[in-house]
């Protein structure tokens, strides 16, 4: 029977959120958006995007279904079957995209159920997913009339006031350094290098004491100092995915994807360096049936049982599915 | 899933009202589907049918099912008497969608033979496609159309987004609202004073000369250009 569930939740900055949409010179800019404003203003806030939201979700798919199979430890993946994983694949133009095989359709969303919930490029065919993942919007002055009303009376019961959104974006400052500046480093050189590390360093000297602007941009070291912005440390985010599902099967495999991106979340840029790690702070599941919903608290949904059909039903099947993967798929 | 045959997909009508039909998003949609302008209210009920039914897409007129939706037909049975959905746009905003090849997982998780991965052409290629997100009016999508409220009204309860990219997030639906209207006279609601209100056939009765007009197809699925035939078409708002 199909039903459709929605995951709606706070999330918290654990670590600063690096989300950018270019650059400017050596200046990075945070991803921002317009809002309609309840008096008609437009006002650009910045926001995570749901495309990265919903990146995070297929990768997670992705590799949770590996695991369940048992194929992280030596997957040998094809590429069409890489990209098919990864970000839905591609239309190759291989094929005969005007007889749609429903049987082979059938056949990979049981070897691999997240094909249904995402969606994919596969036969030569687009086909459409059941997961609509919602835009992380900044729970800020500015987004309260967007919020879910539970979101906003929890704001008001718990923050002891709510920032404009431009309060909670921070710019910051990194180096990349040049290591033919550190005395330490340029030691490591051969004598041949070092000598020419030397003797750039005095071109340098003397072109700075003649004020030669070309010969200081000839000899000027590799040293890169750039800024970003970011979301502060803490920032609240208001999320939410609604998921159609047709079996408990599928049911089972949305709710061990988000289980497994909840428990260890990341977003944006620069996770290696301390940068995009969030957590759930309240969250409600709401079930949406033809003649009302119900809800229940988020931290009862997600226990230690959520996935056992899910990866039963994937090992049941790894022998198939490693055959599939690692042969030539059209994607 | 399958689009297998069978009797009868969808609800029939059981009484027919003048109904005034509005979506309030929470924030912009993406509206550039068939040649601009907000998704059709007969294709949103076909697709809800097809959903509900878990029916592919077609991509081929052959792959179309004859879908059954609460909404009355004209006498001629071409067209479904129902307006094209009116939104009044206040603000653009460039957007783009990128998709890049998974280098990282070409490296870590790929089969030793691939050696090289060329992001410039092919099926690996980046790219970065521009598309308008629209905030519109009010927040509100309308249409207008002869039709069975309760039925329209329960069926909308599975539309939670509309326009193109709500996978991730855009066109995201607050509420629904169903409500009987006063019709506006002769061609409601798919004329006002002989201009049309949605795509019609050149042959259309009541149909003022000197309309618009434009391929477009006539009945869901709109999106198959295979379908397309001259239409009499609304002014773009």
């Amino acid at each position: 029977m199909m039903q459709t569930t929605q995951w709606q939740m706070i999330l918290r900055a654990s670590d600063p959120i690096a989300h950018s949409q270019g650059t400017i010179g050596n200046k990075s800019l945070i991803m921002t958006k317009k809002i309609g404003m309840p008096d008609g203003t437009i006002e650009e806030v910045p926001y995570i995007t749901g495309d990265a939201l919903r990146h995070g979700l297929r990768e997670t798919a992705a590799y949770a279904t590996l695991h369940a199979a048992d194929m992280l430890d030596d997957p040998q993946l094809d590429r069409g079957a890489l990209r098919f994983l990864f970000n839905g694949g591609t239309i190759t133009g291989k094929g005969d995209s005007s007889t749609f095989k429903v049987d082979k359709y059938r056949e990979l969303v049981a070897l691999f159920p997240p094909l249904a919930l995402f969606g994919g490029c596969t036969d030569a065919r687009a086909l459409p997913g059941q997961l609509d993942v919602w835009e992380g919007n900044l729970v800020c002055l500015e987004t309260m009339h967007l919020l879910p009303q539970w979101v906003a009376d929890w704001a008001k019961a718990n923050l002891r006031e709510t920032q404009p959104a431009w309060e909670l974006v921070e710019e910051v400052q990194r180096v990349r350094m040049d290591p033919e500046l550190l005395p330490e480093k340029v030691k490591l050189l051969t004598e041949a290098d070092q000598i020419i590390v030397h003797n750039k360093a005095a071109a340098m000297e003397v072109a700075r004491s003649n004020d030669d602007a070309i010969a200081i941009k000839e000899n000027k070291s590799g040293m890169l100092p750039r800024t970003h912005e970011r979301f502060l440390q803490g920032s609240l985010f208001c999320w939410g995915v609604t998921g159609r599902t047709y079996t408990d099967l599928e049911l089972d495999a949305f709710s061990y994807i988000m289980a497994c991106y909840l428990a260890n979340m990341k977003v944006g840029a620069m996770s290696r360096s301390g940068h995009g790690r969030m957590q759930v702070v309240e969250g409600r599941r709401i079930h949406q049936e033809p003649l009302g919903s119900n809800f229940d608290a988020l931290d009862t949904q997600l226990t230690a049982g959520i996935g056992s059909l899910y990866r039963s039903h994937v090992q049941a099947r790894k022998d198939d599915l490693r055959q599939w993967l690692t042969s030539t798929v059209n994607s | 899933m399958a689009n297998e045959h069978r009797e009868q997909l969808g609800v029939v009508a059981e009484s027919i009202d003048p109904l005034h039909v509005t979506a309030t998003l929470y924030e912009g949609i993406v509206a550039g589907i068939s040649g601009g302008g907000a998704p059709f209210l007969d294709s949103i009920l076909t697709a809800v049918v097809a959903i509900r039914e878990r029916l592919v897409p077609p991509s081929d007129p052959r792959e179309t099912l004859p879908i059954e939706i609460p909404i009355a037909q004209s006498e001629c049975g071409r067209v479904y008497l129902c307006s094209s959905g009116l939104l009044h746009v206040q603000s653009h905003d460039l957007r783009h969608k990128h998709k890049r090849a998974p280098c990282t997982e070409y490296a870590r998780i790929g089969a030793a033979k691939i050696t090289r991965v060329d992001q410039s052409a092919a099926e690996d290629k980046s790219y970065r496609v521009p598309y308008n997100y629209e905030l519109v009016h009010n927040n509100t999508v309308e249409w207008w159309c002869f039709g069975d409220r309760e039925l329209i009204l329960e069926m909308l309860r599975d539309v939670h987004a509309l326009g193109k990219f709500r996978g991730s997030g855009k066109g995201r639906i607050r509420e629904w609202q169903v409500e009987i209207c006063e019709p506006w006279g002769d061609g409601f609601p798919v004329l006002r004073n002989g201009e049309p209100m949605r795509p019609l056939p050149l042959d259309y009765p009541g149909l003022k000369e000197g309309a618009f007009i434009a391929y477009h197809t006539l009945r869901p699925p709109y999106y198959m250009r295979m379908l397309e035939e001259p239409c009499a078409m609304p002014r773009r708002l």
